[in-house]
């Protein structure tokens, strides 16, 4: 079995009273893309920070690498290239010097031709000054940061935000050509879910400082509701079916015009659909959730509560 | 060794300016004040300042020595060289670190290869750079000052008195900035470490130069709390007296250490705010 790259057992956080995140447990495999997901203060840039040994853990241990986080920092920064989801550089400065100043803190410096070729790919003119840049291109100069060194490690905090498209695509294309060149892992945070789906293999679902989930993105969708339409000729059908349906196995269930609409899971799927065979419907509609579906469903619910449903679905 | 370098060298050349161009300005204060006694004759000045009455000798607490024109210099120069540069001093240094947490550069800075300690030992070091510097330019117009004064030829040149003076503002200048360093450690906020350095600064004054006069039982003992006591360029530079000399650079150098110190401790324990 692999070791893990990144290895957290119960890391917890309390600002004060506060709370930041509670026993995180995490395994991050090398050269895995894992996506780190959650709505808005939900406990990512604090385990991040963690990590990094900005923000120093309440209680819990977390290691990189095999090296304690808290201990051994400067062997694991070495190895790792970050790109923090508040981003800001020294106004005055211009490009180059930032990116030239930031680089020059590893232990190996970084060739001038790979700035400069990455400064090119993004369409970042090395020679202006931060304080002339938009939101957008300050986030390039992270994105040259964390894809010119040599780094085994890519923690990336919301590392699109403020790009434009085309440039958001150029960045997903380096990232994995990096990948395919070199093996690194990558633990992606975001709360964007189509940029998790784009790269991620498997990821993790924190909410109110809680992981609530981790899974690949096929278990994810296997675990999440499917939607069943069934339209039936006329209300009366529609309501004379209702009252027979296998209600134990479905939830949400709803009558809309001569519509039912119903979510059961992909198991209960069989005998919801042998419940149909001895009924004439005029249309059938199952949908596949999408991630974002998924993802909502999970942000709604409180921990304690997910681990209900959970269970409730592992009972069916 | 060569990352502490490279944070020292990206602070030398954003306050390069700053260095220069405050240095050039308190060195030509330090430069007219010079000139302006240059044309004073000493022997009567004092003979006018013994014939005051002794309650108003008093007020002036024995502190305004006007017997050369060294000490002349000190009273209005090296005596007041905390206020000159001392505020200017607090301003840059308790933006140092505050300003690089405040605007995020902290964050990727210390997620490169670069301890907590690297960090700190580069900014101080930097801090004792741009000190040297300040002190190296004021003392330079002094010295022009001095050689071009016909007080100060007459009476006679003494380059010992002033390097000592360098010396003790330099450090006495240290403990000032490492306050601020050490402040900026605990509240990691310009504004506060500002405030919190300058209200130490002028409370560390006149414990150091009043209270000895407002209550001698006291003050005595208590004027040895503040870093004032040890900083006595009225003895080195104005009257050549080097007898508490090594002592004072020490207690002074004693001080910046702890403080630097105590500010690795508390910088090391923080959490790096968002």
């Amino acid at each position: 079995m692999q070791t893990p790259i990144i290895q957290t057992k119960n890391l917890t956080k309390y600002y004060g009273k506060h709370l930041g995140i509670k026993n995180v447990n995490l395994e991050i495999y090398p050269q895995e893309t894992f996506g780190f997901l959650g709505p808005n203060g939900a406990g990512k840039t604090t385990t991040i920070r963690t990590l990094l040994d900005l923000i120093r853990p309440t209680s819990g241990t977390a290691t990189i690498f095999g090296l304690d986080t808290q201990k051994e920092i400067e062997k694991i920064h070495n190895k790792i290239a970050y790109i923090p989801g508040e981003l800001e550089f020294n106004k005055n400065w211009n490009i180059k010097r930032t990116i030239t100043h930031m680089l020059n803190l590893y232990k190996h410096p970084t060739k001038k031709s790979i700035i400069e070729e990455l400064a090119q790919i993004l369409k970042l003119d090395l020679s202006k000054k931060v304080k002339e840049l938009s939101k957008g291109n300050k986030q390039k100069i992270a994105i040259v940061l964390v894809l010119a060194p040599n780094a085994e490690l890519l923690i990336l905090d919301e590392p699109t935000s403020g790009l434009d498209p085309l440039i958001k695509n150029e960045f997903y294309k380096l990232l994995s050509e990096k990948q395919t060149q070199t093996g690194c892992t990558v633990f992606l945070s975001s709360h964007i879910l189509s940029e998790v789906e784009r790269i991620a293999n498997r990821v993790a679902i924190i909410n109110k400082g809680s992981i609530i989930q981790v899974a690949t993105l096929n278990q994810l969708k296997q675990l999440a509701l499917k939607n069943v339409e069934i339209e039936f000729s006329s209300l009366e059908q529609a309501n004379k079916n209702f009252t027979t349906m296998p209600k134990k196995i479905i939830t949400n269930l709803t009558i809309q015009n001569n519509t039912v609409n119903l979510f059961c899971t992909r198991e209960s799927l069989k005998p919801v659909l042998s419940w149909l065979e001895n009924l004439s419907f005029k249309d059938l509609n199952i949908h596949n959730p999408t991630l974002e579906d998924i993802f909502l469903e999970y942000y709604k619910v409180e921990p304690y509560e997910k681990n209900s449903t959970n269970k409730k679905r592992g009972d069916k | 060794m060569w990352k502490l370098l490279e944070i020292i060298k990206q602070d030398i050349l954003d306050k390069k300016l700053s260095i220069i161009g405050m240095g050039i300005l308190v060195g030509l204060m330090g430069f007219y004040v010079i000139s302006l006694i240059s044309s004073l004759d000493f022997t009567q000045m004092q003979s006018y300042i013994e014939s005051l009455p002794e309650a108003f000798r008093a007020i002036l607490g024995g502190a305004l020595d006007l017997s050369n024109p060294y000490s002349l210099t000190n009273a209005y120069f090296y005596s007041f060289i905390w206020l000159y540069l001392g505020i200017f001093i607090i301003y840059v240094i308790s933006n140092l670190i505050p300003q690089d947490i405040e605007n995020h550069t902290i964050d990727i800075t210390l997620s490169k290869t670069i301890t907590r300690t690297k960090y700190l030992l580069g900014k101080v070091t930097f801090i004792f750079i741009f000190i040297v510097g300040l002190c190296l330019i004021t003392t330079t117009f002094i010295a022009l000052g001095m050689t071009s004064s016909s007080n100060f030829l007459d009476y006679g040149i003494y380059w010992d008195r002033v390097v000592a003076a360098f010396l003790l503002a330099t450090i006495h200048l240290g403990t000032m900035a490492m306050t601020a360093v050490f402040f900026s450690t605990i509240f990691l906020d310009t504004k506060k470490t500002t405030i919190a350095s300058v209200v130490l600064m002028f409370i560390m004054f006149f414990i150091g130069d009043f209270s000895s006069l407002m209550n001698p039982e006291i003050g005595e003992t208590l004027q040895y709390a503040s870093t004032w006591a040890y900083y006595n360029t009225g003895e080195v530079f104005g009257l050549g007296n080097f007898s508490n000399f090594p002592q004072n650079i020490l207690a002074l150098s004693t001080i910046n250490v702890i403080l630097a110190m105590a500010s690795l401790i508390m910088f090391k324990k923080k959490d790096i705010p968002v």
